[in-house]
């Protein structure tokens, strides 16, 4: 419901908001807004820790890059070297090609030139649109 | 429909808009979500939309989807909020509150053509909930203030004018009001007056002359505010009301002491106001009698007593 302030409540919100300034229209009115909850996947931009960007450079020398010739150049076990390689493929670095053949993906490949890794997390945010009123 | 930055960290500014006041149909489509996702950098920049959304779910997400990314990757970190990151399978839905906030808008027009809207909230009596510099909401673009609010390009019809007026004047109880010829002319009601109401409207035209009156004025569903000028339909009223705005100027002069002190004095102060030549301090007096300045008409009605007392002495 628009206010209907008193005589001197107008003249002091006028005079607050304008003041000597030209050029300036003030109007009372409501606003409706449409305030929407929505998932939302977020991207955000850190650095990569040490171990997977090893994993990601052994990629440079692996041939094939399966999980034997990967844990050849870096000896960390094939189980932990799996595990490794799954958690980078749930965060699109690389993908599977089959049960232990990995490529580097887009994503992958531009992790390792800049050392930095854009992770995606959803989450609930609020967003205010303007409608007539 | 347009996406507004709303600066209101607390949540207490918005309330909640009842389902018989909502317009109606209040509908909400992802895609007005989708097109602000995929606008540029700038316009994210612009607008106060957060650069780092890059997507909307509005589909169930698939289990796998929905565990956390995994920490011992070491690719991203855990966020702190358990309930960061992760999804329940509830979460996609979009849920669309329909709020409302009474606002000043206050429109500013700059030299190189820009316009820029601010939205302040104000409370039930009219007064800023916040300070002069803490906007609720701000539009920079010229095509979405007209696209948001319409109803600013049209100035208010005569009917609009109209209607503002006769509220102002039953809020003052003014007799007749529906009498006056009333415009509005540079944001400014202008109401002329006859000679008429010069003696029944003193209170209006007393703070009108003093610029002191303001109002608002129906422009759709919007009120602007505005400031009120009275002038004369003829020369004859138009000169008594140049007289009033003379009392009232010597009225908050300082050295209205001294200019009261003799006629002589009040004479010299005369001949400067731009009156007529045949002005007298009983005319003054008269006026400002009217207009209830009944101190001033005494202090100025005695001088010319005093001097006649001394001629016929």
């Amino acid at each position: 419901m628009i206010p209907s302030p008193s005589l001197d409540a107008i003249r002091g919100l006028y005079t607050t908001l304008v003041g000597q300034a030209e050029d300036c229209t003030v109007v009372l009115g409501e606003c409706f807004f449409h305030t929407v909850e929505a998932l939302v996947a977020v991207e955000e931009v850190g650095g990569i820790d040490p171990m997977p960007f090893f994993v990601l450079r052994a990629f440079e020398f692996a041939r094939p890059a399966d999980v034997e010739q990967l844990d050849g150049i870096l000896h960390i076990g094939r189980q932990v070297m799996r595990q490794m390689l799954n958690g980078m493929a749930a965060n699109g670095l690389v993908t599977a090609e089959s049960e232990s053949m990995y490529c580097l993906t887009e994503s992958g490949r531009n992790t390792l030139q800049t050392g930095r890794v854009v992770s995606r997390i959803l989450l609930g945010e609020f967003f205010a649109f303007c409608i007539r009123p | 429909m347009n996406y507004v930055a709303v600066h209101d960290s607390k949540g207490n500014l918005l309330s909640e808009l009842s389902p018989n006041r909502a317009p109606s149909p209040w509908e909400f489509s992802p895609d007005v979500l989708r097109h602000a996702i995929v606008q540029s950098a700038d316009w994210k920049r612009r607008h106060g939309f957060p650069a780092n959304v890059a997507d909307v779910l509005t589909e169930p997400l698939s289990s796998e989807a929905m565990e956390p990314v995994n920490p011992e990757a070491g690719l991203t970190d855990a966020p702190a909020d358990p309930s960061q990151g992760q999804a329940t399978p509830l979460q996609h839905l979009i849920v669309d509150k329909a709020q409302v906030a009474t606002c000043a808008l206050v429109v500013r027009c700059g030299n190189a053509g820009t316009v820029e809207l601010s939205g302040y909230p104000v409370s039930v009596y009219g007064n800023l909930v916040r300070g002069k510099g803490q906007p609720l909401f701000s539009l920079h673009d010229p095509d979405e203030i007209r696209q948001v609010f319409p109803v600013l390009r049209e100035p208010p019809s005569p009917k609009e004018v109209t209607d503002g007026w006769l509220t102002l004047a039953a809020r003052l109880m003014l007799p007749k009001a529906e009498q006056a010829d009333v415009r509005f002319e540079n944001d400014v009601l202008v109401i002329r007056l006859a000679e008429e109401q010069l003696g029944r409207w003193t209170n209006l035209i007393a703070l009108a002359m003093q610029d002191q009156l303001y109002w608002q004025v129906p422009r759709g569903p919007l009120l602007q505010l505005c400031k009120v000028f009275v002038e004369g339909v003829d020369s004859a009223t138009s000169m008594r009301l140049q007289v009033l705005r003379s009392i009232l100027n010597l009225e908050q002069d300082a050295r209205r002491g001294a200019i009261v002190q003799s006629e002589a004095a009040l004479r010299e102060w005369l001949a400067v106001q731009g009156l007529p030549p045949g002005m007298s301090p009983r005319d003054l007096a008269d006026v400002a009698f009217r207009f209830q300045r009944y101190r001033l008409a005494y202090e100025i009605a005695e001088l010319e007593d005093m001097s006649d007392a001394t001629v016929e002495c």
